[in-house]
């Protein structure tokens, strides 16, 4: 018996300048104090290849919040080059979609895309088309 | 290289209108609703159309490519037939303006190769190698939430992966 999942959104993939349309999502992001309305908003990839999600650190220090604290973290690419990065607590926001907390690690080091990975995935339900260029969410798991 | 992927895009997004139009028994709210238009990457709703709350997507794909291909040869036979009514699906993301401003102007966002850029509809706010000093930048020009990005340069023979 195979699963049926009932999705209540589906997207399309949206544009990056370096490669066209990719599985990307803007989110809202802000630190647990403060409002929502204070946040920022970015892009991230969504990609199943990563564990826990990694942001860029400036974002941080965007907020005034420095990026080092006790909870380091160093992940690694398929290349095996270590990456610096500390685990902070956020909220992720996605319209209709809701609220998230996720522990997202923010590097020290400057990257140039943020991965939205597993630890989001596991907090909604996705599903690819790459063949039709979208991806589908629902906000329970 | 853009241009073909241009083409296979269109032609993609051509078939999901299709769908729409005719509308899939077995699809359930599958396909571009009523209400909405496919204008570049993302789906927009139009304004005051009148949205409803979302409703349970059902995707089995089997089904899907069955009910497809009925409906098409059902759709074929019968022109006049009106088409059904197409269940809504929210597909609202941030910034689908910046979005699309960034897919309309590379020409512009070339200079700004490898900088942080925060954009507020389609003006330029901010940018800079240092995206904290881009995000206070933008505060600083009255954006209270700004939206910012990196612009990758592109380069077909550099293949892009997760980190």
């Amino acid at each position: 018996m195979v699963t049926t999942v009932e999705y209540t959104h589906q997207f399309a993939y949206a544009h990056t300048e370096k490669e066209g349309v990719c599985p990307v999502i803007t989110v809202s992001m802000c630190p647990p104090e403060l409002l929502p309305d204070d946040g920022i908003e970015v892009d991230a990839f969504l990609d199943s290849g990563t564990s826990t999600s990694l942001f860029n650190g400036s974002f941080l220090r965007g907020f005034d919040i420095d990026v080092i604290n006790d909870r380091s973290k160093t992940f690694t690419s398929t290349a095996g080059v270590p990456l610096a990065a500390y685990l902070h607590r956020v909220k992720i926001m996605l319209p209709s979609l809701g609220t998230f907390d996720l522990d997202i690690g923010f590097s020290i080091d400057p990257i140039r895309r943020n991965l939205l990975g597993r630890d989001f995935f596991n907090l909604v339900q996705i599903g690819f088309r790459e063949n039709q260029l979208q991806y589908f969410l629902k906000a329970t798991p | 290289m853009e241009h073909i992927q241009r083409e296979i895009e269109d032609e993609r997004r051509s078939g999901l209108r299709y769908i729409a139009h005719t509308g899939v028994g077995s699809l359930g709210s599958w396909g571009v609703p009523p209400g909405l238009t496919s204008s570049g990457h993302n789906w927009f709703p139009v304004a005051g159309a009148n949205m409803s709350p979302p409703r349970l997507l059902h995707v089995n794909f089997d089904e899907l490519l069955q009910g497809l291909t009925e409906k098409a040869v059902a759709s074929s036979q019968s022109a006049a037939a009106p088409a059904r009514a197409v269940e809504r699906v929210n597909v609202r993301t941030l910034r689908e303006r910046e979005v699309e401003w960034r897919r309309t102007h590379p020409e512009i966002l070339k200079q700004f190769e490898n900088e942080w850029v925060a954009l507020e509809g389609e003006k330029i706010i901010a940018h800079g190698p240092d995206a904290a000093d881009v995000i206070k930048a933008a505060r600083a020009e009255g954006i209270r939430k700004p939206y910012v990005f990196f612009v990758e340069p592109k380069d077909e023979n550099v293949i892009m992966y997760g980190l």
